[in-house]
């Protein structure tokens, strides 16, 4: 139990170490992108800056030669470079104006090289109107001024100082990257690592469990086989135990019986003997000592009577001595000598167990029995055969009959008997129509 | 009175003595053996056996039956009366030991009596006949 629990705690720590893990990633990898994508933003645009910077010193540059050709030719062709040179430096000019709109002290700068510039370009552009004016000499020297060199130093110095903060801006923003790009990569690895961890505990966690639950299923399969087999072993215990009592019963009958007959027997016999001897003795004199005599001897056949019909009832000797069909055939007679009825006998030797025949002959005196009470029948016929395996023992009358489904007929003391049967591995059948008779037919397997 | 030389077949000891002491005393009975089993008694029986006038079996012996005893005697012709005294005489068994040759069956409970009396009897006859007989 403690052990689950566990288990649950680990578990969740699990789950929130995971979710932080990502929540981490996310977080690392949009700052990273976002940073890195400014970064690259301000790459680019520094060249442009330098681009455009070295664009105004170009453009005054060719504006500059341009003019001086023209002064040169006088032809207007070439012009073109003078104004294709003034549009490139005041386009750069407008472009670095956008680019430092946010930052004041290259503002500043820019600020001085585009009045410097200007200055050149006014200083050209004034030369051109000379020269086109007629006053070629003042156009000149205009040209050869000295001075326009200066703003050109200005500019050039300027844009420089502009170039080397680029420089530095630049540099800064690729230390930066470098950095976000290095903890990105620190990060990624610690990630990892914990990825890994976690996997760890979760692998060993469901290890674990999966191990647990294989031991508690071996307990349970272990459980249960052990359970099966004390089954097992009550069954047989039970069926030993019916089986035991089925014959305890019959056993100790027999067990009565002969004690009764061999002992009981003898000595009532004995006394029966002794007192023959006391009345020859007697002779005709003592007459009250022979009624007496007489007396006791009444009493010692009542004995032996009575010890005789329980002997008999417990263990028919019949059946010890000649075998089940001179027994049955012996039932058959004395019944239709006590009754009146006719009785036909078929039977043929069967192999059966001692125990199977004693229930065979019970189960003929019983229905015989049954018979006389209940049938007032005019004829029984008894059969006893082997039949493929099986002994069949059928009686049947040409009694009355009775209705099967009417439950009284259970009382006709064949439960017992159906009992007796099926413990020696047969099939009890009766069968009844009113008005034309019972059949009792018992199914039994014969022994080998 | 001529003494009956008698061969007895019982198997319980009580009995078999009682019976010798109550028909020595009121019979002309000379027990000359007895036996508790079939076997033994068709040995004592056969031809090498003593003279005997008079067989008295048991039905229901320690080792086969008197039946079995009866059934032989008959086939030898033996020439000794042979009764038959049981426990069990139902109508049906005295009519198969009459059948196999028995001269008289009697019960051993309700029957001591007749069996002295004919006991008693054939001595007397036997007296009679080896007094009218020549020797």
């Amino acid at each position: 139990m403690l052990n689950a629990l566990k288990g649950h705690r680990t578990n969740s720590a699990t789950l929130v170490l995971a979710v932080l893990a990502a929540a981490a990633l996310m977080f690392i990898s949009e700052a990273t992108y976002w940073q890195a994508s400014s970064a690259l933003a301000r790459l680019e645009a520094g060249v442009v800056i330098r681009s455009n910077l070295r664009d105004v010193e170009l453009g005054l540059t060719e504006a500059q030669s341009g003019m001086r050709s023209h002064l040169l030719t006088w032809q207007d062709d070439d012009l073109e470079p003078y104004f294709r040179g003034v549009r490139k430096a005041n386009a750069a000019l407008a472009e670095l104006d956008r680019r430092y709109a946010d930052d004041p002290p290259q503002k500043a700068k820019l600020g001085q090289m585009r009045a410097a510039a200007q200055a050149i370009l006014d200083v050209q552009a004034a030369t051109i109107l000379l020269h086109d004016g007629g006053d070629r000499e003042g156009a000149r020297r205009q040209a050869l001024d000295r001075a326009g060199e200066q703003d050109m130093d200005t500019v050039r110095r300027l844009g420089a100082g502009l170039s080397v903060i680029e420089d530095q801006v630049r540099a800064r923003d690729r230390a930066d990257l470098a950095a976000i790009l290095g903890l990105s990569r620190i990060a990624m690895a610690a990630l990892a690592a914990v990825g890994l961890v976690a996997l760890f505990l979760f692998l060993r966690h469901s290890t674990v469990r999966e191990i647990h639950r294989l031991a508690l299923a071996q307990q349970a399969l272990a459980l249960n086989q052990s359970l099966d087999g004390e089954v097992k072993l009550r069954t047989a215990q039970l069926t030993e135990l019916t089986q035991h009592l089925q014959t305890a019963r019959e056993d100790e009958r027999h067990r009565l019986a002969r004690n009764l007959h061999d002992e009981l027997g003898a000595l009532l016999t004995s006394a029966k003997l002794d007192a023959a001897r006391i009345r020859a003795r007697l002779g005709s004199t003592a007459p009250e000592a022979q009624e007496r005599l007489a007396h006791l001897v009444q009493t010692l056949d009542a004995s032996i009577a009575l010890g005789r019909s329980i002997i008999d009832d417990l263990r028919p000797s019949t059946l010890a001595n000649l075998g089940l069909v001179a027994a049955v055939e012996i039932l058959a007679r004395e019944h239709a000598a006590l009754t009146g009825v006719q009785v036909h006998c078929d039977l043929a030797p069967v192999k059966l167990r001692p125990s199977a025949e004693l229930t065979v002959y019970r189960l003929v005196q019983e229905a015989i029995t049954n018979v006389g009470k209940y049938a007032s029948a005019g004829q029984v016929w008894i059969d006893l055969q082997p039949d493929a395996g099986q002994v069949r023992v059928c009686v049947r009358d040409d009694g009355v009959g009775f209705d099967m489904a009417a439950p009284a007929h259970t009382a006709y003391g064949l439960v017992g008997m159906r009992y007796r049967v099926e413990a020696e591995g047969g099939v009890l059948t009766v069968t009844s129509v009113p008005g034309q008779g019972t059949q009792v037919q018992a199914v039994l397997p014969e022994t080998s | 009175m001529q003494r009956l030389q008698t061969y007895i077949i019982e198997d319980s000891p009580m009995i078999r003595d009682n019976l010798i002491a109550t028909l020595e005393e009121l019979t002309p009975v000379q027990v000359a053996g007895t036996s508790d089993g079939e076997s033994a008694a068709l040995v004592a029986l056969g031809p090498h056996g003593p003279d005997i006038d008079l067989v008295i079996i048991d039905i229901f012996l320690r080792e086969g039956t008197g039946l079995g005893v009866l059934r032989q005697l008959a086939e030898q012709h033996h020439r000794a009366k042979r009764i038959v005294l049981s426990n069990y005489t139902t109508p049906d068994m005295r009519l198969r030991c009459l059948e196999l040759g028995a001269d008289r069956v009697f019960d051993k409970s309700h029957e001591i009596d007749a069996l002295i009396s004919y006991c008693g009897q054939l001595s007397t006859d036997a007296s009679a006949m080896l007094a009218v007989s020549p020797s």
